[in-house]
């Protein structure tokens, strides 16, 4: 657990955040020069705060009234950076085990969850993008952190490798027992790792909590609405139809079938079987009392309003069809139907209006 | 070309010289670049001024200075003489604090430039991945800045082999044991028919110098290679 309250003051801009994180990953996100990247270095320790205190599972690492400023490198936390910093002069395996520490994680074995095997002699100028950032990654799990920052790391690459590199992080996440915090301000690629937030504006906590609970509150809806705002689904592959060029999903927990749903999507070259990630704007999804005949939407799934928000020009409604998802629809769409909490309501979504976020 | 004892003794001494020198101020000259590459210090420039006094004092006042402090009279010297039995002044210890002195701001001056030149951001990543200042220091700066380190040392030791004014003030012109090869050229100039040997040991010195610079460009090219600096 983290937790912060920190005072940091520069000419052009100040930062004044105050936040308790404990999920597994959290994604701080926001517009950029929102005090992001400051944040990170400012607990990693590699800038120092004006005022406030640091504290990493109830151990201090800064506080300005007791006078303690742990330095940098007696922190324990690993930090994967914007661009990919490493040594030139090592070889790959050098730089995995530049801070390596007794008792930590163990070459081989993150080796071969982020497959670097094959890169091990190599130098650093003889590596791709992707190549150097995973490397990075490895490196600062091999010292053994106890929290993990990531500053942008996929912002450096190009989309598709953007989409090469998250499965590494996926597995990270969920085959090392260690808390990250995640910065991005790209929307999509946070919430395929996580779906809690902490939304930064101006040096500023606009909001902090579980992203389908957060975007009911207007701070953050206006932080996030224009900035890539979307549903993201983890799906299964279920079968494909080549002849109508689409491709039947489940959405929804795997093992409990009367809450799964199918969801009629593009056709994909993931296999049957596959989990595949997906991408659903809210103005893409359309409520219906009832089931609709005779119209070209192909998905029509039941659900239930289990929250809904006025906003100064839509009604945002979260619906649960065995996850939230979250719709925005007219102020008047929404008083016709007579949207409330507790209405069963059919989301219509377009087959198109589905997109694949992952390449794999 | 067959060289006099004479010659072979000047030419010895010289490398010895120049060798000591740099071997006197290579680690005082790395920490002081460093200072100024990396540090806010409040008498910065201060400090940066006194470093290249040399450079722009003419090198017999350096010499009359190091002569007034290391001498057998000096505050310096004198300590040194009472307590040790050391002396410097007119030996060619003196020659290689002369040459030491006159050649500091010019490896100071490379390596700071090579310090500045590492990314810091490289060696903040050393940092959150434990490593204390002394180990980033070890591991990132200096592998990172040994090009030109590389380069300031051949600067301080060619200035060395042409340090002539310090020198003669400070270590005197005895035959065989402070005679460099400037002096002994200058020496040769000074005495009726010295011209032919004179010429001789300027083509040493340039002779000398030469493969000085070519060995530092071959040394800097496989060291480049070697951090990965060039693909």
């Amino acid at each position: 657990m983290i937790s912060a309250s920190i005072n940091f003051a520069r000419p052009q801009f100040s930062l004044d955040v105050r936040f308790e994180a404990n999920a597994r990953v959290t994604g701080v996100f926001g517009p950029s020069g929102a005090g992001k990247t400051t944040l990170i270095n400012l607990i990693a320790g590699l800038e120092r705060p004006d005022a406030g205190s640091i504290a990493l599972n109830r151990q201090t690492l800064f506080d300005s009234a007791l006078g303690i400023d742990t330095p940098a490198h007696r922190r324990h936390l690993g930090m994967v950076f914007q661009e990919h910093r490493l040594f030139p002069h090592y070889s790959v395996k050098g730089n995995l085990l530049y801070g390596s520490r007794p008792g930590g994680e163990e070459l081989n074995r993150i080796a071969a969850i982020l497959e670097l095997q094959p890169l091990l002699q190599r130098r650093v100028h003889q590596l791709s993008g992707g190549e150097r950032q995973r490397v990075a990654l490895g490196r600062a799990l091999l010292s053994n952190p106890q929290l993990l920052l990531l500053d942008e790391p996929l912002i450096s690459l190009d989309l598709r490798l953007r989409q090469q590199i998250i499965p590494y992080l996926k597995r990270v996440r969920d085959t090392l027992a260690l808390p990250m915090l995640y910065v991005s301000h790209d929307l999509a690629e946070i919430l395929q790792l996580t779906d809690q937030l902490l939304v930064l504006e101006n040096g500023r906590v606009a909001g902090h909590g579980r992203y389908a609970d957060l975007v009911h509150d207007d701070a953050v809806l206006a932080v996030v609405h224009d900035r890539g705002m979307r549903n993201v689904l983890a799906a299964r592959v279920h079968s494909h139809v080549h002849g109508d060029g689409i491709s039947i999903l489940e959405i929804g927990p795997q093992h409990e079938p009367p809450l799964s749903s199918q969801l009629v999507a593009p056709l994909t070259s993931a296999a049957p079987g596959a989990s595949v990630t997906v991408s659903i704007l809210p103005w893409d999804i359309a409520l219906a009392a009832d089931i609709v005949r005779e119209v070209s939407i192909q998905n029509q799934i039941h659900g239930m309003v289990t929250r809904c928000t006025a906003h100064e020009r839509s009604m945002l409604v979260e619906i649960d069809i065995g996850l939230p998802v979250i719709a925005e629809i007219s102020r008047r769409s929404a008083a016709s139907l007579n949207i409330q909490v507790g209405r069963p309501i059919v989301c219509l979504i377009k087959s198109h209006a589905i997109q694949y976020l992952d390449a794999m | 070309m067959m060289l006099s004892p004479e010659e072979w003794s000047a030419l010895l001494l010289s490398l010895r010289v120049s060798l000591w020198s740099v071997a006197i101020m290579l680690i005082p000259g790395i920490g002081c670049a460093w200072l100024l590459a990396r540090k806010k210090f409040y008498s910065k420039a201060l400090v940066d001024a006194i470093i290249h006094l040399p450079l722009v004092l003419p090198p017999v006042v350096v010499g009359y200075l190091l002569l007034l402090a290391l001498g057998r009279r000096g505050w310096i010297g004198h300590w040194l003489y009472d307590n040790w039995g050391v002396e410097i002044a007119f030996t060619w210890r003196a020659a290689a604090i002369a040459s030491a002195v006159m050649g500091f701001p010019l490896l100071v001056r490379a390596v700071r430039l090579a310090i500045e030149l590492v990314d810091i951001r490289i060696e903040q990543a050393a940092r959150t991945l434990g490593a204390s200042p002394w180990r980033v220091f070890l591991t990132v700066t200096l592998p990172l800045s040994l090009p030109g380190i590389l380069a300031g040392v051949i600067l301080a030791i060619a200035r060395s082999l042409g340090e002539f004014g310090a020198t003669i003030t400070f270590a005197g012109n005895i035959e065989g044991v402070t005679r460099t090869l400037p002096v002994a050229i200058f020496t040769y100039t000074q005495t009726p028919g010295g011209d032919p040997f004179a010429m001789r040991l300027v083509l040493i010195s340039v002779v000398v110098s030469l493969a000085a610079l070519i060995v530092s460009e071959l040394l800097a090219r496989r060291i480049q290679r070697r951090i990965g600096l060039a693909s």
